[in-house]
């Protein structure tokens, strides 16, 4: 498994901790935190998972095991963050995901956070009501 | 708060209409919208529509809005709307149509501005930098803004947080629209004279507070890592499917020395106590 990052159509924002994804392609952000943004920029088609793990330690001056590393895919990988077809964390040897998020030790929290860009509609003031449906046919016009 | 029409109607529709509708033109945060009105409607209208908004029919406009009033065989007023030649429905009250007109406009604006992002969200400034705290429709931003008023805090907005390209938060300076809701004891009479006055000055974000009713709560919230805050910021920023880009790099610009928050609250007169203190 040598997972690629997909970058097509996806704004990056740099935080000094995390990094900010805007997926134009499907309106998705997502926030991750620094150990998925780690080894999403270094997922390049080339890297092994182990290899990805000792990339992730040497960025982050602290441990990234296997389990971390897969976590990190399996999620990137639900957040549509992975190139389809190049990462199956079903089958590399993730027992569960609890079992792994147990194990992890550098995420505190999730590793990615997702949310789906609204629409402005749905920040309508609901004080002013929708409007009513369609008038019934019985009205005529005066206009 | 009506307006005197002839502030406002700048010209007639040519639509075909046996009566031509006023109309009115109007420019605010470089977004340009026309609204076609029955004269009886435009009347009611607060003036401006939109905070900051000013008239101006120069170029063609990003948005127009057509309320065409018709009755019923039973005589009962119809208020027709359509939003850029789509038909948004009907209202039967005056006061219905003029709510559903002046929260299109508003919204429209927030979505099409070009020189600021907006995000729904209630704002108050304490200490010189900006509390933001984004919400939804009927998540109690007004009655939040309201009480940090009441505690101290000095009004920007109960509607939309306006961000600047270097990250400054700018008032959106209407009168509060507060929702009837059981046991809110606040009132925007207490803003009445300081709306009045001009508009404050644009300034840093200090603190995003996220926070969720729930009865008896009291303010006992988590502290969000930047990212974290900025998806709370980015869920409620209008133009954010428009505009992805400005929009975020906007906020994250704004983030530079801001904290947020997120958890519980309880009424929002001890939320209010609890959230200064807590600053």
């Amino acid at each position: 498994m040598k997972p690629l990052a997909r970058k097509r159509d996806i704004f990056v924002e740099n935080l000094p901790e995390e990094v900010v994804l805007y997926n134009k392609s499907n309106h998705k952000v997502h926030c991750l935190n620094k150990t998925a943004a780690a080894i999403w920029e270094s997922c390049d088609g080339s890297r092994t998972v182990d290899e990805l793990g000792h990339i992730a330690e040497a960025r982050l001056g602290a441990a990234a095991d296997r389990k971390v590393v897969l976590q990190a895919l399996e999620e990137l990988e639900k957040a549509e963050l992975l190139e389809v077809g190049s990462v199956t964390v079903a089958d590399a040897g993730l027992t569960s995901r609890r079992e792994a998020v147990g194990r992890i030790a550098l995420a505190s929290t999730a590793l990615v956070a997702t949310i789906i860009a609204t629409t402005p509609v749905a920040h309508a003031s609901c004080h002013d009501r929708k409007p009513a449906p369609p008038p019934p046919p019985h009205y005529h016009g005066r206009g | 708060m009506a307006v005197a029409l002839q502030n406002t109607v700048i010209g007639n529709s040519n639509l075909g209409n046996k009566m031509s509708d006023p109309i009115l033109s109007i420019l605010a945060y470089g977004a340009r919208i026309e609204l076609r009105l029955p004269a009886a409607l435009l009347t009611e209208l607060p003036s401006p529509i939109v905070p900051g908004a000013v008239i101006d029919a120069q170029g063609p406009a990003d948005a127009v809005l057509s309320v065409r009033l018709n009755h019923t065989a039973e005589g009962e007023r119809l208020f027709e709307i359509t939003g850029n030649g789509m038909f948004l429905g009907t209202e039967t009250s005056l006061q219905a149509a003029k709510e559903v007109v002046e929260s299109w406009a508003q919204l429209t604006v927030a979505t099409l501005a070009r020189e600021l992002v907006f995000v729904h969200a209630g704002v108050v400034s304490w200490r010189n930098k900006a509390i933001v705290m984004p919400g939804r429709s009927w998540t109690g931003k007004t009655t939040q803004v309201l009480a940090l008023v009441e505690a101290g805090a000095n009004y920007y907005s109960d509607e939309y947080a306006l961000f600047d390209s270097e990250g400054r938060v700018h008032p959106y300076w209407r009168f509060p629209k507060l929702k009837t809701t059981p046991g809110c004891n606040v009132s925007p009479r207490l803003l009445e004279g300081v709306l009045c006055g001009p508009p404050p000055s644009p300034i840093p974000l200090g603190w995003v507070l996220i926070s969720h009713y729930e009865a008896g709560s009291s303010w006992q919230p988590r502290r969000l890592s930047r990212g974290e805050t900025m998806l709370g910021l980015l869920d409620n920023t209008i133009p954010l499917r428009s505009r992805p880009e400005e929009s975020v790099k906007t906020l994250a610009r704004a983030m530079t020395n801001a904290q947020g928050f997120e958890g519980l609250r309880g009424e929002a007169a001890s939320f209010a106590q609890e959230a200064l203190a807590l600053l």
